[in-house]
This record gives structure tokens, sequence and C-alpha cells, in this order.
């Protein structure tokens, strides 16, 4: 059974949402292969059932790729209940998807969040008229306080088990389908299966935006000739669809709700400041600046103490299991790897607590309206700047997250650029190096040194997307009609609950996806690290290296010296590049297992990195030169194959994939190249 | 300096851009409602608009094509 939840932006749908499935259910949850909706998998009295969330939508017209993913699965699917959540504050736009919904003949449960707002503004909602009018269940809640949600949750499941049926049999198109009689009549001819009017007019209105699994290419060609023969233009439907029910939309909220006053909120005075053109970007950027300061001291407590576990973790299983190629595996290999993961944790739930923080409570539009002039110099539109500081959590979701952007030349060079901006990914090298590269010190005695080189490396990835951007905006064309046009909500506290469950789901992502990946790597890295080939006089393969200068590793990193020493890397950071490109933070543990299987150094691998010499040149392998390349390397590199992959998927095509990468590949051995030359 | 701004509010007449039409009627931007020029952003390239209750950011050329009848 499907139970899909629906509404507007901004009406506190996907609170609502968290709050039901994460409060009592033992869900198991499929995170990550999409944004576009999130799926819960939980079983009801022995009945299967998926729980859907859809992006938030004004309307089943998309506007949007995002919004598409509306449209695409009313389209494709008939959920068995919609349950479709409201905000009574802004009533009258919340009926015209409900209406759409409706006229798709499938059962509604009407929603009515932020009853104590209601209250709270002595608004008036009759929801029992409202029932009467719609002929649907409705019932109010209040997902802040929580009020109602248990009865809603009762009334869901009892649905579910008794298979009830609620269909409204208003048909609202019928108030203006007449004018398109002759489109429906060729419609029936072409898609003898579609019996739902409505739904065959948004898929001829719309077929060139979605892919609906059922949809053969034979059945799109039937589609343009109808949509030629009758000239059938689709923003004119869309139009009249939109006016004809808001007609009627109008005398029912009349109806069903009161207001008293209208004075100005205090959303429009907070705006007062936070939207000024002085006041308000000066308050962003102090705030940024207070965020990176933040990400940066206030994780380094946990991590040190996932740091600690491990160490000790492994020094336990080390003595615990007699000498043995699986106790290495376990110890270097697994182990690591999964330190790897967990050591990054803080950061990216510290990231997205201040980026979610900043969605809830409706900031992030203020951002937008404040720099979309400065990004459309760019080429880009202010809504890029979210997908922008999303990629300082992460360029994959901050990717996906693109598909809020309209404007499809916008959008490309969004997505292109984001994965220059410093992800958390890259917290982990940059600490590393600057520690080897820069002294603790206070300047002027408390801006601290090595806080500021990091904010400074943040600068440089932002500086260079900006640039890049700026060069793509004469290359690119210009496709279709970029619009901002976008609400700016009331300002609300949020739910902290929601706000815990949002991150607690993009920190399993990352553990679950990446985390995979880097916990591979690490151990097909631990046995390139510790394995050799064999002689094939002797009859081996493969055999247990002697040491690590011996090891496939070694060979590969040998390989590709002569590449990488005109920026001042020996064979050994060359392990550690090649291992960087599954997950960049994969760089430490490489380098750490590399000197750790060379000279296991108790001093840690900031000390063992620090007296490291080259054999050959005797000088310091971490000099400042190679330090500062490798620096300004990660920076700029494209080392990560997840954001490769889904770039590739985003924009389907593998060329802006492997441009993405050469371009920023490139400008990172240019940028390490001049670095090392001026600093050697 | 966003008080200096000249304000603007009326009753929208039309929306010229069709592609604009479509998007303000779905939120409920409507012909015959109030809406109100309520400030411009640091660049001057968009505005802070209210209709009715609902507030929202518009492109200066995108704010151009909506027709108002003065208040």
């Amino acid at each position: 059974m499907q139970i899909a939840f629906v509404g507007n932006p901004n009406s506190g749908k996907t609170t609502l949402f968290n709050k039901i499935t994460h409060q009592r259910y033992k869900t198991a949850n499929f995170p990550g292969t999409t944004v576009e909706k999130k799926v819960y998998r939980t079983d009801i009295d022995g009945i299967s059932t998926q729980w859907i969330d859809l992006p938030g939508t004004y309307s089943l017209h998309p506007n949007s790729s995002e919004q598409a993913v509306v449209l695409q699965y009313f389209i494709e699917e008939t959920p068995d209940l919609v349950v479709y959540v409201l905000d009574p504050l802004e009533l009258e736009r919340q009926l015209l998807l409900l209406t759409q919904l409706s006229d798709l003949g499938m059962p509604i449960f009407v929603v009515f969040n932020k009853m104590d707002l209601v209250r709270e503004h002595q608004y008036a909602v009759d929801v029992e008229e409202f029932s009467r009018i719609f002929d649907l269940p409705a019932i109010s809640v209040s997902a802040k306080t929580g009020d109602g949600i248990d009865q809603l949750r009762e009334r869901i499941e009892h649905f579910i088990k008794e298979k009830g049926n609620t269909l409204c049999s208003k048909k609202w198109y019928e108030a203006y389908i007449e004018k398109y009689r002759n489109v429906l009549e060729d419609l029936k001819r072409v898609l003898p299966a579609e019996d739902n009017t409505y739904r065959g007019m948004l898929l001829l209105s719309h077929h060139d935006k979605i892919a609906p699994k059922w949809l053969k290419e034979e059945d799109r060609v039937k589609l343009r000739a109808i949509v030629q023969s009758n000239h059938f233009n689709p923003i004119e439907f869309q139009i009249d669809d939109t006016l004809s029910r808001y007609g009627e939309i109008e005398h029912i909220v009349r109806r069903i709700f009161r207001k008293t006053g209208s004075h100005m909120t205090t959303t429009e005075r907070v705006d007062r400041v936070l939207t000024h053109p002085l006041w308000g970007v000066l308050i962003f950027v102090v705030m940024m600046f207070l965020v990176f300061q933040a990400v940066f001291s206030w994780a380094s407590i946990p991590m040190d103490a996932i740091d600690q576990g491990f160490v000790w973790l492994q020094r336990m299983v080390g003595s615990a299991m007699p000498e043995s190629a699986l106790r290495d595996f376990i110890v270097d290999g697994l182990l690591a790897g999964v330190q790897g993961v967990m050591v990054f944790v803080p950061q990216i739930a510290l990231m997205f607590l201040f980026i979610v923080v900043m969605e809830k409570s409706g900031y992030l539009a203020r951002v937008v309206f404040l720099f979309d002039g400065l990004m459309r110099r760019f080429g880009m539109d202010g809504r890029s700047l979210i997908s922008l500081l999303s990629g300082t959590a992460c360029a994959i979701p901050a990717i996906m997250s693109t598909r809020i952007i309209q404007d499809q030349k916008s959008r490309l060079i969004t997505l292109f650029v984001t994965p220059l901006m410093s992800c958390s990914a890259r917290i982990p090298v940059y600490i590393m190096l600057i520690e080897i590269l820069i002294p603790d010190r206070l300047l002027l005695g408390w801006i601290n040194l090595q806080g500021l080189v990091f904010l400074s490396l943040y600068i440089l990835g932002l500086a260079s997307a900006i640039g890049v951007a700026w060069v793509m905006k004469r290359f690119v064309r210009r496709s279709g009609v970029g619009m901002l046009t976008f609400e700016l909500p009331m300002y609300l506290m949020p739910d902290w609950k929601v706000v815990g469950y949002e991150i607690y789901d993009k920190v399993r992502t990352f553990v679950v996806q990446a985390g995979r990946i880097i916990v591979g790597i690490s151990i097909v890295l631990w046995f390139l690290l510790s394995y050799a080939p064999g002689d094939p006089r002797e009859g081996t393969v493969i055999v247990k290296a002697e040491s690590i200068e011996t090891s496939f590793a070694a060979s590969m990193g040998k390989i590709m010296e002569p590449v990488i020493r005109p920026i001042g890397y020996d064979w050994k950071i060359g392990i550690g590049l090649i291992s960087a490109f599954a997950a960049r933070e994969v760089f430490i543990g490489t380098m750490s297992t590399i000197y750790h299987v060379e000279e296991s150094n108790p001093e840690g691998l900031k000390q063992t990195l620090l007296s490291a010499v080259d054999p050959r040149t005797g000088r310091k392998v971490f000099n400042t030169a190679t330090t500062a390349s490798l620096l300004i390397f990660f920076v700029l590199a494209m080392q990560c194959m997840s954001t490769l992959a889904i770039t590739k998927k985003e924009t389907g095509s593998w060329k802006i994939a492997l441009l993405q990468w050469l371009v920023m590949t490139g400008l990172a051995y240019i940028a390490a190249w001049l670095v090392y030359i001026g600093l050697s | 300096m966003a008080e200096a701004v000249a304000k603007v509010r009326g009753k929208i007449r039309s929306i010229r851009d069709k592609y604009l039409a479509r998007r303000l009627y779905e939120m409920g931007v409507l012909p015959g409602k109030n809406i109100q020029l309520v400030r411009q952003s640091p660049m001057g390239r968009c505005v802070y608009v209210k209709s009715g209750t609902t507030l929202m950011a518009l492109r200066k050329e995108e704010w151009e094509q909506i027709e108002i009848i003065p208040a």
C-alpha cells in the first residue's frame, strides 16, 4: 500500500511526515538514491506499507524538475491514500492542488496543520464545513505541538486496515473542460487505457517533461500530433485550469475561513532588518563567518574522541588476536576504514544543522532574495547559492538540489561549479595539512591563525566556483525561460526534533552510501599496501610485501610519479591521491596506512608526516612548498567518483561529468604547480 | 535605504507574460488581488512583494510584467 504525503511548499508537510514515520514505526529507511521523494517502508498489522514524502508544490503543473517528480508520480502511480497537508493561514492557495488531486480520483485525507498558529492569530477555520463541501475527511493537527498527530495516525492506520475509500465525487475540471472537447476525444483514441480525463490532460500538457515507465516513444509521437492538430497550448490550458479552480475556491474560502484584522506580521517586521540591502547582507556574512568557526572548533571535540576510541579499539583487537593475515585485515584494513568514515560524522552533522535550520526557519529564502542579483552576474541565480552552500557539506546532495533551479543554463553552471565548494570530505585533509603547515598561534590575540587559513581555503573554493561560472556564462547557451518568483515563507522556529531527524537521515545517507565505498576502498588499499607481486619462478602470484617499497601500491605510485613530481609530490603522496578519488578523506587513511606500515610511530600521524624525509633528496617530504601545493590541489581537484556519478545522473551526459573532472583537475594542477614553484 | 524606495501598491489588472502568469496564478496571486512593492534587493535586481498575506521575491523584469491599477 502506498500512502503519499502531498502539500504546498511551507505547509509543514515534511515535518508532519517525519513526526509520523519516525515517532512510532521502526522503519527501514532507504535514503539517498533519490532526493526526489523520501520513502519509508513499514508493516502495519501485516500489511506492508510505503510512506512517501513528495516535494512540496503549488500545483500539478510542474515549473521545475523537482515539481515534475510530483506529476510523474501521479501519472505513474495511484496511491492508496493521499494525505494532503495544508496550512490554514494561507488556505486559498492550498486548495488549488487539492482540487487537482481530487480530480485524479484518489482517496484523500485532508490535514489542517499549524492549528496552534490559527488559535494564536485568533482566526476561525470551519473544518467540518470544509469536509462537507469537499466531501473529504479532514482532521486538524499541529505538527509543532503534536496535537492531533496520534488521531491522524490512528485514522490512517484504520484506513489501511479497512481498505477504506474516500473519494470526492465532484469533478472540478468540468467547469472549463468543454473548451477542450476535441482534444479530449483525440486523447481517448490515442490512449484508451487512460480512463481519467484530468490525468490525460496533464500528460498531454507535460509529456515532454516527464518519463512515465509505461509511456512509449510512439505514444509521445501521437501526443505531439494531438498538440499540433488541435493547436493545443499547454500554458493556456494551465492558466484556464488554475483560474477556473480559483474561481470556485474563492467562494469556498469565504465560507470556511474568517480572519481578524490585517496587520503587519512579525515576519515583515523582521524582514525590515534581514532583507535590508545593507544590514541584511552584513548579518548574513557575519553569520557565515561564525558558522565556519563553529564547524571548525565544535566538531574537533567529538572527532578527537572518535579517533581515540578507534585507536583504543584497534589496540584491543590487535592484542586479543594472534598474529595473522586476518588480524592485519581487521585492524589495518577494516577498522581503519570504518574510522575514516565515522571521524567525519560530527562535521557533516554540524554543517547540515546550520543548513537545515536556515531552511526550516525560512531564512534561506531571504538569502536567495538578497543574492540573486549578485549570482546572476555569474550566470547562476539566487537559488544557486543554496546549492553552493549545501556543497560545503557534500557535493552529492548539493548537485541534486540544483533541481530547484528552473533555468537550465543556471542549473548546468551551478551543478558544474558546486564541487569546487569545499565539501566536508576535504575538511580532515585541510586540518591535517594546515596543522603541518601553520603554527597553532593567535593573531592579534584572538584570531586563530589555523582557523583563518581554513576559512581562506573555503574562500578560494568559492572564488574559483564563481570564476569558472563567470567563464561558463559566456559559453553555455540559454534555453527556456528563467524565472525567480518564489514565496518568502513566514519565519518559524524550527522543530528541533525534525531538524534532528533530517540531520540523522543525511548523516545516515553519508555513512551508508559514501561509507561503503570508503570502507571498501580502504580494504583494497590495505591489500595493495600489504601485498606485492609474487615471483613466477617460485610459482607465487601474490606475496606479503616485505616493505611498502615493494607493494602493489608502490608500483602504482611510482608509475604516476613523473606526473606529480613537478607539483612537489612523491610516489607515496601519489598513492594518497589515487585513494582520494574514492573520497577525499581517504587520503588521511592512506597516509596513515603508508606511514604506519612503514614506520609505526606512536606520536601520531602529524608527527610522523612532519618528520618524514625523502630518501632521495634528503629534504622533508611535507615541506612548506609541497604541503601548500597539496592544500591547493585538494581545494580545486575533482577527486570524488560519487560526484562524477551524480553529475552524470543529473545531466544525463558523461561528457559533462568528464569535462567537470578535466576542468577541476586541470585547474588544480596548474594552481598547485604555481604554488610549489613560488614557495620552493 | 530600503524605506526610501517609492512604494507601489494597487490591484493586479493582468500579468502580461504567460509564463510568469501561470507561476503567480498557482500561488494565488490573481487578477483583482492587492499587490504591493515592499523593498528592493541590494543590487536592485529583485523586489520584495506582498500580495494578500503572501510574501514573495520577484526579479525586477518579472515585476514589470504585472499591470497594476494604482490604489
